[in-house]
Protein backbone atom coordinates (compact mmCIF):
# COMPACT_ATOMS: atom_id res chain seq x y z
CA UNK A 1 0.00 0.00 0.00
CA UNK A 2 1.56 3.05 -1.30
CA UNK A 3 4.45 1.50 -1.60
CA UNK A 4 6.93 4.43 -3.40
CA UNK A 5 5.92 6.36 0.21
CA UNK A 6 7.71 5.07 3.21
CA UNK A 7 6.87 6.03 6.89
CA UNK A 8 4.15 8.30 7.64
CA UNK A 9 1.81 8.87 4.95
CA UNK A 10 1.40 12.80 3.78
CA UNK A 11 -1.87 12.47 2.02
CA UNK A 12 -1.87 16.28 1.20
CA UNK A 13 1.66 15.49 -0.71
CA UNK A 14 0.12 12.67 -2.02
CA UNK A 15 -2.98 14.31 -3.56
CA UNK A 16 -0.82 16.90 -4.69
CA UNK A 17 1.68 14.65 -7.01
CA UNK A 18 -0.69 12.71 -8.16
CA UNK A 19 -4.03 15.54 -9.08
CA UNK A 20 -2.25 18.36 -8.45
CA UNK A 21 -4.85 19.04 -6.13
CA UNK A 22 -4.64 20.82 -2.64
CA UNK A 23 -6.99 20.41 0.28
CA UNK A 24 -7.68 23.44 2.11
CA UNK A 25 -10.07 22.11 4.97
CA UNK A 26 -12.86 22.53 3.21
CA UNK A 27 -14.62 19.29 3.05
CA UNK A 28 -17.29 20.19 0.31
CA UNK A 29 -14.83 21.07 -1.71
CA UNK A 30 -13.06 18.05 -1.06
CA UNK A 31 -16.26 15.46 -1.84
CA UNK A 32 -15.91 17.31 -5.53
CA UNK A 33 -13.39 15.92 -6.21
CA UNK A 34 -13.83 12.91 -8.78
CA UNK A 35 -11.37 11.01 -7.20
CA UNK A 36 -12.60 10.67 -3.35
CA UNK A 37 -16.05 9.09 -2.62
CA UNK A 38 -17.83 8.99 0.92
CA UNK A 39 -18.62 6.07 2.66
CA UNK A 40 -21.99 4.94 3.81
CA UNK A 41 -21.22 2.50 6.88
CA UNK A 42 -19.94 4.11 10.35
CA UNK A 43 -19.44 7.39 12.19
CA UNK A 44 -15.59 7.61 11.51
CA UNK A 45 -14.70 6.63 8.17
CA UNK A 46 -14.38 10.07 6.11
CA UNK A 47 -13.90 8.78 2.93
CA UNK A 48 -12.43 6.89 -0.14
CA UNK A 49 -9.60 8.04 -2.00
CA UNK A 50 -9.30 6.38 -5.49
CA UNK A 51 -5.33 6.26 -6.44
CA UNK A 52 -3.56 4.16 -9.11
CA UNK A 53 -6.50 1.88 -9.58
CA UNK A 54 -7.43 1.17 -6.36
CA UNK A 55 -9.51 2.32 -3.35
CA UNK A 56 -8.26 3.40 -0.05
CA UNK A 57 -10.64 4.98 3.17
CA UNK A 58 -9.19 7.20 5.10
CA UNK A 59 -10.52 7.49 9.07
CA UNK A 60 -9.47 10.51 10.84
CA UNK A 61 -8.60 9.59 14.87
CA UNK A 62 -9.32 11.50 17.75
CA UNK A 63 -6.38 11.65 20.21
CA UNK A 64 -4.09 10.59 17.20
CA UNK A 65 -0.45 9.81 19.33
CA UNK A 66 -2.99 7.66 21.53
CA UNK A 67 -5.60 6.17 19.96
CA UNK A 68 -4.03 5.20 16.66
CA UNK A 69 -1.89 2.31 18.22
CA UNK A 70 -5.38 0.59 18.26
CA UNK A 71 -5.35 -0.17 14.76
CA UNK A 72 -1.62 -0.48 14.04
CA UNK A 73 -0.97 -2.92 16.80
CA UNK A 74 -3.72 -5.11 15.83
CA UNK A 75 -2.86 -5.30 12.41
CA UNK A 76 0.44 -6.50 13.72
CA UNK A 77 -0.92 -8.88 16.02
CA UNK A 78 -3.11 -10.06 13.36
CA UNK A 79 -0.30 -10.72 11.18
CA UNK A 80 1.94 -12.76 13.97
CA UNK A 81 -1.59 -14.92 14.80
CA UNK A 82 -1.82 -16.06 10.68
CA UNK A 83 -4.98 -14.09 10.61
CA UNK A 84 -5.93 -12.33 7.28
CA UNK A 85 -6.40 -8.53 8.39
CA UNK A 86 -6.51 -4.90 6.52
CA UNK A 87 -3.81 -2.96 5.63
CA UNK A 88 -3.50 0.07 7.82
CA UNK A 89 -0.89 2.96 8.03
CA UNK A 90 -0.72 6.02 9.47
CA UNK A 91 -1.91 9.23 7.73
CA UNK A 92 -2.89 12.92 7.47
CA UNK A 93 -5.07 14.59 5.20
CA UNK A 94 -4.85 18.91 6.07
CA UNK A 95 -5.05 18.97 9.83
CA UNK A 96 -6.40 15.62 10.28
CA UNK A 97 -4.88 12.66 11.39
CA UNK A 98 -5.38 9.16 11.19
CA UNK A 99 -5.18 5.59 9.30
CA UNK A 100 -5.64 4.33 5.75
CA UNK A 101 -6.56 1.18 4.39
CA UNK A 102 -6.92 -0.29 1.07
CA UNK A 103 -10.09 -1.65 0.11
CA UNK A 104 -9.98 -5.41 0.00
CA UNK A 105 -13.46 -5.79 -2.05
CA UNK A 106 -12.77 -6.49 -5.39
CA UNK A 107 -15.27 -5.92 -8.45
CA UNK A 108 -16.47 -9.10 -8.43
CA UNK A 109 -16.95 -9.33 -4.79
CA UNK A 110 -19.33 -8.10 -2.52
CA UNK A 111 -18.84 -7.42 1.37
CA UNK A 112 -21.95 -8.52 3.33
CA UNK A 113 -21.42 -7.16 6.89
CA UNK A 114 -22.64 -9.14 9.74
CA UNK A 115 -25.93 -6.82 10.36
CA UNK A 116 -26.99 -7.95 6.41
CA UNK A 117 -26.11 -11.47 7.98
CA UNK A 118 -28.67 -11.45 10.34
CA UNK A 119 -31.35 -9.55 8.90
CA UNK A 120 -30.99 -11.79 5.96
CA UNK A 121 -31.41 -14.89 8.62
CA UNK A 122 -34.28 -12.62 10.28
CA UNK A 123 -36.51 -12.70 7.25
CA UNK A 124 -35.52 -16.19 5.88
CA UNK A 125 -36.22 -17.89 9.67
CA UNK A 126 -38.95 -16.35 11.05
CA UNK A 127 -40.04 -18.78 13.60
CA UNK A 128 -36.40 -19.64 14.24
CA UNK A 129 -36.22 -16.09 15.26
CA UNK A 130 -39.00 -15.82 17.61
CA UNK A 131 -37.86 -18.25 19.10
CA UNK A 132 -34.36 -16.97 19.83
CA UNK A 133 -35.78 -13.31 20.48
CA UNK A 134 -38.49 -15.10 23.17
CA UNK A 135 -34.78 -17.02 24.93
CA UNK A 136 -33.19 -13.33 24.42
CA UNK A 137 -36.03 -11.94 26.15
CA UNK A 138 -36.57 -14.72 29.10
CA UNK A 139 -32.48 -14.91 29.75
CA UNK A 140 -32.04 -11.08 30.54
CA UNK A 141 -35.69 -9.81 31.18
CA UNK A 142 -34.16 -7.62 33.67
CA UNK A 143 -31.82 -6.57 31.84
CA UNK A 144 -31.60 -2.80 31.62
CA UNK A 145 -30.11 -3.28 28.31
CA UNK A 146 -33.78 -3.88 26.54
CA UNK A 147 -35.81 -0.71 25.15
CA UNK A 148 -38.94 -0.51 23.92
CA UNK A 149 -37.99 1.53 21.06
CA UNK A 150 -38.38 -1.27 17.93
CA UNK A 151 -34.44 -0.17 16.56
CA UNK A 152 -33.02 -0.46 19.60
CA UNK A 153 -34.68 -3.72 20.08
CA UNK A 154 -33.36 -4.88 16.86
CA UNK A 155 -30.10 -3.89 17.97
CA UNK A 156 -29.94 -5.37 21.01
CA UNK A 157 -31.54 -8.68 19.66
CA UNK A 158 -28.77 -8.69 16.75
CA UNK A 159 -26.11 -8.11 19.64
CA UNK A 160 -27.61 -11.57 21.23
CA UNK A 161 -27.31 -13.10 17.93
CA UNK A 162 -23.13 -11.77 17.55
CA UNK A 163 -21.36 -14.92 19.01
CA UNK A 164 -19.77 -17.66 17.76
CA UNK A 165 -22.66 -19.67 18.76
CA UNK A 166 -25.29 -18.69 17.03
CA UNK A 167 -23.40 -17.37 14.03
CA UNK A 168 -22.21 -21.11 13.25
CA UNK A 169 -26.30 -21.58 13.43
CA UNK A 170 -27.10 -19.17 11.16
CA UNK A 171 -23.84 -20.12 8.55
CA UNK A 172 -25.20 -23.80 8.83
CA UNK A 173 -29.19 -23.08 7.90
CA UNK A 174 -28.14 -20.96 4.65
CA UNK A 175 -28.87 -22.76 1.84
CA UNK A 176 -26.59 -20.55 -0.36
CA UNK A 177 -23.45 -21.49 1.75
CA UNK A 178 -22.30 -24.91 1.06
CA UNK A 179 -20.74 -27.01 3.68
CA UNK A 180 -17.25 -26.24 3.09
CA UNK A 181 -17.65 -23.07 3.04
CA UNK A 182 -19.49 -22.71 6.65
CA UNK A 183 -16.29 -24.79 7.80
CA UNK A 184 -14.22 -22.18 6.65
CA UNK A 185 -16.39 -19.50 7.60
CA UNK A 186 -16.75 -20.86 11.23
CA UNK A 187 -13.07 -21.12 11.49
CA UNK A 188 -12.40 -17.94 10.62
CA UNK A 189 -14.54 -16.65 13.19
CA UNK A 190 -13.27 -18.82 15.96
CA UNK A 191 -10.07 -17.34 15.17
CA UNK A 192 -11.10 -13.93 15.37
CA UNK A 193 -12.70 -14.52 18.42
CA UNK A 194 -9.06 -15.78 19.96
CA UNK A 195 -7.86 -12.19 18.16
CA UNK A 196 -10.11 -10.74 20.18
CA UNK A 197 -9.83 -11.64 23.39
CA UNK A 198 -6.01 -11.18 22.99
CA UNK A 199 -5.68 -7.55 21.79
CA UNK A 200 -8.99 -6.82 24.35
CA UNK A 201 -11.14 -5.43 21.23
CA UNK A 202 -14.58 -4.74 22.57
CA UNK A 203 -15.64 -3.21 19.13
CA UNK A 204 -16.73 -6.18 17.30
CA UNK A 205 -20.44 -5.31 16.76
CA UNK A 206 -22.40 -6.88 13.55
CA UNK A 207 -20.84 -4.09 11.35
CA UNK A 208 -17.42 -5.08 12.02
CA UNK A 209 -17.10 -7.51 10.86
CA UNK A 210 -17.90 -9.78 7.52
CA UNK A 211 -18.61 -11.95 4.50
CA UNK A 212 -17.60 -11.66 1.10
CA UNK A 213 -19.98 -13.06 -1.63
CA UNK A 214 -17.66 -13.57 -4.77
CA UNK A 215 -19.73 -13.95 -8.38
CA UNK A 216 -17.04 -15.78 -10.30
CA UNK A 217 -16.26 -16.35 -14.20
CA UNK A 218 -18.17 -19.31 -14.28
CA UNK A 219 -21.20 -17.68 -12.85
CA UNK A 220 -20.84 -19.49 -9.24
CA UNK A 221 -21.09 -17.81 -6.07
CA UNK A 222 -19.08 -18.40 -3.17
CA UNK A 223 -18.73 -17.19 0.22
CA UNK A 224 -15.58 -16.47 2.37
CA UNK A 225 -14.55 -14.33 5.23
CA UNK A 226 -13.79 -11.27 4.70
CA UNK A 227 -10.39 -9.96 6.44
CA UNK A 228 -10.85 -8.59 9.68
CA UNK A 229 -11.26 -4.51 9.57
CA UNK A 230 -11.47 -1.61 12.18
CA UNK A 231 -9.49 -2.06 15.83
CA UNK A 232 -9.57 1.30 17.38
CA UNK A 233 -11.04 0.53 20.29
CA UNK A 234 -7.97 -2.89 21.32
CA UNK A 235 -5.47 -2.44 23.71
CA UNK A 236 -7.50 -0.38 26.15
CA UNK A 237 -7.47 2.51 23.51
CA UNK A 238 -10.25 4.25 21.34
CA UNK A 239 -11.92 5.49 24.41
CA UNK A 240 -13.45 9.20 24.93
CA UNK A 241 -10.73 11.79 27.12
CA UNK A 242 -8.12 9.11 26.00
CA UNK A 243 -5.46 11.33 26.49
CA UNK A 244 -6.63 12.43 30.23
CA UNK A 245 -6.82 8.55 30.89
CA UNK A 246 -3.62 7.17 29.55
CA UNK A 247 -1.78 10.66 30.99
CA UNK A 248 -3.12 10.08 34.74
CA UNK A 249 -2.96 6.34 34.04
CA UNK A 250 0.49 6.03 35.95
CA UNK A 251 -0.45 7.97 39.42
CA UNK A 252 -3.40 6.16 39.37
CA UNK A 253 -1.71 2.83 39.36
CA UNK A 254 1.14 3.85 41.75
CA UNK A 255 -1.47 4.82 44.08
CA UNK A 256 -3.23 1.80 44.34
CA UNK A 257 -0.15 0.06 44.41
CA UNK A 258 1.39 1.33 47.47
CA UNK A 259 -2.31 1.11 48.94
CA UNK A 260 -3.04 -3.01 47.62
CA UNK A 261 -6.27 -1.98 46.58
CA UNK A 262 -6.95 -4.88 44.44
CA UNK A 263 -10.53 -3.89 44.23
CA UNK A 264 -10.26 -0.21 42.43
CA UNK A 265 -7.02 -1.79 40.43
CA UNK A 266 -9.35 -4.17 38.89
CA UNK A 267 -11.45 -1.35 38.28
CA UNK A 268 -8.72 0.54 36.76
CA UNK A 269 -7.63 -2.32 34.46
CA UNK A 270 -11.89 -2.93 33.83
CA UNK A 271 -11.45 -1.95 29.78
CA UNK A 272 -15.08 -3.03 28.82
CA UNK A 273 -16.74 -6.12 27.44
CA UNK A 274 -16.02 -7.95 24.34
CA UNK A 275 -18.28 -7.42 21.71
CA UNK A 276 -18.32 -10.65 20.18
CA UNK A 277 -18.47 -13.77 22.43
CA UNK A 278 -18.56 -17.44 22.36
CA UNK A 279 -22.35 -17.65 22.91
CA UNK A 280 -25.57 -16.10 24.04
CA UNK A 281 -24.83 -16.23 27.41
CA UNK A 282 -21.87 -13.39 26.86
CA UNK A 283 -24.37 -11.15 25.81
CA UNK A 284 -25.67 -9.30 28.36
CA UNK A 285 -24.53 -7.37 31.53
CA UNK A 286 -25.64 -8.70 35.03
CA UNK A 287 -25.37 -6.92 38.01
CA UNK A 288 -21.82 -8.29 39.16
CA UNK A 289 -20.83 -7.02 35.27
CA UNK A 290 -19.23 -10.67 35.32
CA UNK A 291 -21.10 -12.85 32.45
CA UNK A 292 -19.16 -11.17 29.65
CA UNK A 293 -15.25 -10.60 31.06
CA UNK A 294 -12.60 -11.73 28.58
CA UNK A 295 -11.71 -13.65 30.83
CA UNK A 296 -15.28 -15.61 30.97
CA UNK A 297 -15.43 -15.94 27.63
CA UNK A 298 -11.90 -17.49 27.45
CA UNK A 299 -13.13 -20.12 30.04
CA UNK A 300 -16.21 -20.74 27.93
CA UNK A 301 -14.24 -21.31 25.29
CA UNK A 302 -12.06 -23.35 26.69
CA UNK A 303 -13.81 -25.59 28.45
CA UNK A 304 -16.19 -26.20 24.75
CA UNK A 305 -13.67 -26.46 22.24
CA UNK A 306 -11.85 -29.53 20.78
CA UNK A 307 -8.43 -30.92 22.30
CA UNK A 308 -6.06 -29.80 19.28
CA UNK A 309 -7.40 -26.20 19.69
CA UNK A 310 -7.38 -26.45 23.35
CA UNK A 311 -4.17 -27.26 23.50
CA UNK A 312 -2.88 -24.99 20.60
CA UNK A 313 -4.45 -22.03 22.44
CA UNK A 314 -3.15 -21.93 25.65
CA UNK A 315 0.35 -22.66 24.23
CA UNK A 316 -0.03 -19.75 22.39
CA UNK A 317 -1.39 -17.32 25.47
CA UNK A 318 1.20 -19.22 27.79
CA UNK A 319 3.83 -17.48 25.33
CA UNK A 320 2.67 -13.97 25.53
CA UNK A 321 4.26 -11.24 27.08
CA UNK A 322 5.40 -7.66 27.63
CA UNK A 323 8.69 -8.46 24.90
CA UNK A 324 5.62 -9.85 22.57
CA UNK A 325 4.08 -6.43 22.61
CA UNK A 326 7.53 -4.36 22.65
CA UNK A 327 8.32 -6.74 19.26
CA UNK A 328 5.03 -5.45 17.64
CA UNK A 329 5.59 -1.60 19.10
CA UNK A 330 8.60 -1.67 17.56
CA UNK A 331 7.80 -3.21 13.74
CA UNK A 332 4.26 -0.42 13.57
CA UNK A 333 6.73 2.30 14.73
CA UNK A 334 8.99 1.31 11.92
CA UNK A 335 6.10 1.10 9.32
CA UNK A 336 4.58 4.20 10.09
CA UNK A 337 7.28 6.43 11.32
CA UNK A 338 5.96 6.72 14.59
CA UNK A 339 6.79 6.74 18.00
CA UNK A 340 4.80 5.66 20.88
CA UNK A 341 4.77 8.33 23.30
CA UNK A 342 5.80 7.19 26.92
CA UNK A 343 2.66 7.67 28.48
CA UNK A 344 0.52 5.54 25.86
CA UNK A 345 3.82 3.05 26.09
CA UNK A 346 3.65 2.69 30.03
CA UNK A 347 -0.40 2.19 29.79
CA UNK A 348 -0.38 -0.62 26.71
CA UNK A 349 2.31 -2.70 28.43
CA UNK A 350 0.76 -2.43 31.76
CA UNK A 351 -2.40 -3.42 31.11
CA UNK A 352 -1.45 -6.05 28.09
CA UNK A 353 0.19 -7.96 30.42
CA UNK A 354 -1.95 -7.51 33.36
CA UNK A 355 -4.57 -8.83 30.49
CA UNK A 356 -2.41 -11.49 29.28
CA UNK A 357 -2.07 -12.67 33.19
CA UNK A 358 -5.71 -12.63 33.69
CA UNK A 359 -5.58 -15.16 30.43
CA UNK A 360 -3.12 -17.35 31.32
CA UNK A 361 -4.21 -17.71 35.30
CA UNK A 362 -7.84 -19.01 33.49
CA UNK A 363 -5.98 -21.20 31.08
CA UNK A 364 -3.99 -22.43 34.22
CA UNK A 365 -7.23 -22.66 36.05
CA UNK A 366 -9.29 -24.85 32.74
CA UNK A 367 -5.89 -26.99 32.42
CA UNK A 368 -6.03 -27.94 36.05
CA UNK A 369 -9.63 -28.93 36.34
CA UNK A 370 -8.97 -31.08 32.88
CA UNK A 371 -5.94 -32.37 34.88
CA UNK A 372 -8.25 -33.08 37.95
CA UNK A 373 -10.90 -34.84 35.90
CA UNK A 374 -8.69 -37.14 34.30
CA UNK A 375 -6.90 -37.78 37.60
CA UNK A 376 -10.65 -38.76 38.95
CA UNK A 377 -11.44 -40.48 35.88
CA UNK A 378 -7.94 -42.78 36.34
CA UNK A 379 -8.79 -43.49 40.26
CA UNK A 380 -12.70 -44.88 39.37
CA UNK B 1 -61.32 2.41 -11.09
CA UNK B 2 -59.50 -0.54 -9.94
CA UNK B 3 -56.07 0.84 -8.60
CA UNK B 4 -54.35 -1.34 -10.61
CA UNK B 5 -55.49 0.24 -13.17
CA UNK B 6 -54.69 3.66 -12.36
CA UNK B 7 -51.96 6.19 -14.24
CA UNK B 8 -49.73 6.08 -11.70
CA UNK B 9 -49.56 2.61 -10.33
CA UNK B 10 -48.60 2.11 -14.23
CA UNK B 11 -45.95 4.64 -13.57
CA UNK B 12 -44.71 3.24 -10.65
CA UNK B 13 -44.19 -0.44 -12.05
CA UNK B 14 -42.91 0.98 -15.48
CA UNK B 15 -40.29 3.03 -12.90
CA UNK B 16 -39.68 0.05 -11.46
CA UNK B 17 -39.12 -2.12 -14.25
CA UNK B 18 -36.87 0.77 -15.89
CA UNK B 19 -34.50 0.34 -13.11
CA UNK B 20 -34.15 -3.35 -13.09
CA UNK B 21 -37.26 -4.14 -10.23
CA UNK B 22 -39.54 -6.06 -13.18
CA UNK B 23 -40.88 -8.86 -10.17
CA UNK B 24 -43.63 -10.12 -10.31
CA UNK B 25 -44.29 -10.70 -6.82
CA UNK B 26 -44.10 -7.34 -6.45
CA UNK B 27 -47.15 -6.17 -7.83
CA UNK B 28 -49.18 -7.94 -4.92
CA UNK B 29 -47.58 -5.92 -2.73
CA UNK B 30 -47.95 -2.30 -4.92
CA UNK B 31 -51.49 -2.82 -4.97
CA UNK B 32 -52.24 -3.11 -1.25
CA UNK B 33 -49.77 0.38 -1.06
CA UNK B 34 -52.62 2.29 -2.65
CA UNK B 35 -53.55 4.42 0.16
CA UNK B 36 -49.44 5.40 0.90
CA UNK B 37 -49.19 5.89 -2.75
CA UNK B 38 -52.19 7.93 -3.42
CA UNK B 39 -50.51 11.09 -1.52
CA UNK B 40 -47.75 11.25 -4.05
CA UNK B 41 -49.51 13.88 -6.19
CA UNK B 42 -45.58 15.00 -8.49
CA UNK B 43 -43.31 13.49 -10.61
CA UNK B 44 -43.21 9.84 -8.78
CA UNK B 45 -39.66 9.16 -9.10
CA UNK B 46 -38.54 11.45 -6.07
CA UNK B 47 -40.15 9.44 -3.87
CA UNK B 48 -38.79 6.10 -5.07
CA UNK B 49 -34.84 5.01 -4.02
CA UNK B 50 -33.14 2.11 -4.53
CA UNK B 51 -30.38 0.84 -1.95
CA UNK B 52 -27.60 -1.29 -3.45
CA UNK B 53 -25.07 -3.43 -1.78
CA UNK B 54 -22.51 -2.65 -4.42
CA UNK B 55 -23.86 -4.52 -7.59
CA UNK B 56 -26.50 -6.51 -5.78
CA UNK B 57 -30.22 -4.39 -5.07
CA UNK B 58 -30.93 -4.35 -1.39
CA UNK B 59 -34.40 -3.15 -1.38
CA UNK B 60 -36.57 -0.43 -2.62
CA UNK B 61 -37.40 2.48 -0.18
CA UNK B 62 -40.61 4.34 -0.69
CA UNK B 63 -41.12 8.06 0.99
CA UNK B 64 -43.40 10.57 1.64
CA UNK B 65 -42.70 13.26 3.76
CA UNK B 66 -41.67 11.64 6.93
CA UNK B 67 -43.74 8.38 5.84
CA UNK B 68 -41.79 5.78 4.31
CA UNK B 69 -41.97 2.07 3.50
CA UNK B 70 -40.59 -0.22 1.13
CA UNK B 71 -39.21 -4.03 0.42
CA UNK B 72 -36.23 -6.08 0.50
CA UNK B 73 -35.99 -9.04 -2.37
CA UNK B 74 -33.89 -11.76 -0.99
CA UNK B 75 -34.31 -15.70 -2.69
CA UNK B 76 -37.26 -15.06 -4.47
CA UNK B 77 -39.22 -13.34 -2.11
CA UNK B 78 -40.31 -10.25 -0.75
CA UNK B 79 -39.64 -9.03 2.90
CA UNK B 80 -41.79 -5.84 3.47
CA UNK B 81 -40.62 -3.17 5.92
CA UNK B 82 -41.65 0.55 7.18
CA UNK B 83 -40.96 2.63 9.84
CA UNK B 84 -44.27 2.30 11.59
CA UNK B 85 -43.91 -1.15 11.75
CA UNK B 86 -43.23 -1.90 15.55
CA UNK B 87 -42.57 -6.00 15.48
CA UNK B 88 -39.12 -7.12 14.42
CA UNK B 89 -39.83 -8.36 11.05
CA UNK B 90 -41.61 -5.28 10.10
CA UNK B 91 -37.82 -3.66 10.39
CA UNK B 92 -34.91 -3.64 8.37
CA UNK B 93 -31.20 -2.78 9.70
CA UNK B 94 -29.69 -2.04 7.02
CA UNK B 95 -32.15 0.00 5.66
CA UNK B 96 -32.61 2.19 8.87
CA UNK B 97 -28.96 2.42 9.03
CA UNK B 98 -28.66 4.19 5.59
CA UNK B 99 -31.80 6.02 6.28
CA UNK B 100 -30.26 7.31 9.72
CA UNK B 101 -27.00 7.98 7.57
CA UNK B 102 -28.63 11.25 7.12
CA UNK B 103 -28.42 12.04 10.11
CA UNK B 104 -24.89 11.87 11.07
CA UNK B 105 -22.55 14.35 11.47
CA UNK B 106 -20.77 13.12 8.82
CA UNK B 107 -22.91 14.28 6.01
CA UNK B 108 -24.09 17.42 7.70
CA UNK B 109 -20.39 18.24 6.88
CA UNK B 110 -20.97 18.78 3.47
CA UNK B 111 -25.13 19.38 2.92
CA UNK B 112 -25.81 21.08 6.28
CA UNK B 113 -29.11 21.96 5.31
CA UNK B 114 -30.09 17.96 5.90
CA UNK B 115 -30.96 18.23 9.47
CA UNK B 116 -34.49 19.23 9.83
CA UNK B 117 -35.11 17.37 6.37
CA UNK B 118 -37.93 15.02 6.55
CA UNK B 119 -37.23 11.58 5.26
CA UNK B 120 -38.13 11.91 1.58
CA UNK B 121 -35.53 14.74 1.53
CA UNK B 122 -32.92 12.91 2.82
CA UNK B 123 -33.57 10.56 0.46
CA UNK B 124 -33.46 12.64 -2.19
CA UNK B 125 -29.87 13.96 -0.95
CA UNK B 126 -28.67 10.57 0.08
CA UNK B 127 -29.27 9.52 -3.53
CA UNK B 128 -26.82 12.40 -5.26
CA UNK B 129 -24.29 11.95 -2.37
CA UNK B 130 -21.20 10.44 -4.06
CA UNK B 131 -21.55 7.30 -1.88
CA UNK B 132 -18.71 4.32 -2.27
CA UNK B 133 -20.35 2.43 -5.17
CA UNK B 134 -18.36 -1.03 -3.71
CA UNK B 135 -20.51 -0.80 0.06
CA UNK B 136 -24.46 0.10 0.11
CA UNK B 137 -25.23 3.49 -1.45
CA UNK B 138 -28.68 4.60 -2.55
CA UNK B 139 -29.54 5.55 -6.18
Amino acid sequence: MFEAYEGFLNLDHILQEEYQYTYQGDLQDFYQQPFVEMEGVGVDALCWISYRGQKYLFKPIDDFSYNVWGELLSQEVAREMGISCASYRAASLGNLKGVITKSFIKQNETLILGGEVFQRFLNRNQKLTKDLYQRMEESFKNSEDFDSDITLRQKNFFRYLNNLEYISLILEENPNINNKETESLIDFFEKMLLFDLVTMQKDRHPDNWGIKKSLEESETVHYRPACLFDHANSFGLGMKFMKEKVVSFRSQYFDLLLLKDEKRKKELFHQGFPAFTLSANNTFVDENQENISFSKVLKDYLEKTSEDHYIHFINYINQLDVNFLDKMIKTAEIKNGLMMNPDVYYYISVLFEYHIKQLQHVCNQVQRSNENAVESGRKI
Amino acid sequence: MQWNQDEKFNQIVAYLEQNGCDFPILIPWLQNQKEFFSKWEDDITKHISFLYNHKDLYAIVFAYEDDYCGVVYQGGQLFPFGQTEENLFGHDYIVEMMIHFGDTKKIAEIVPEIHGMNVENKMKVLKNVKFNLEGYHFR
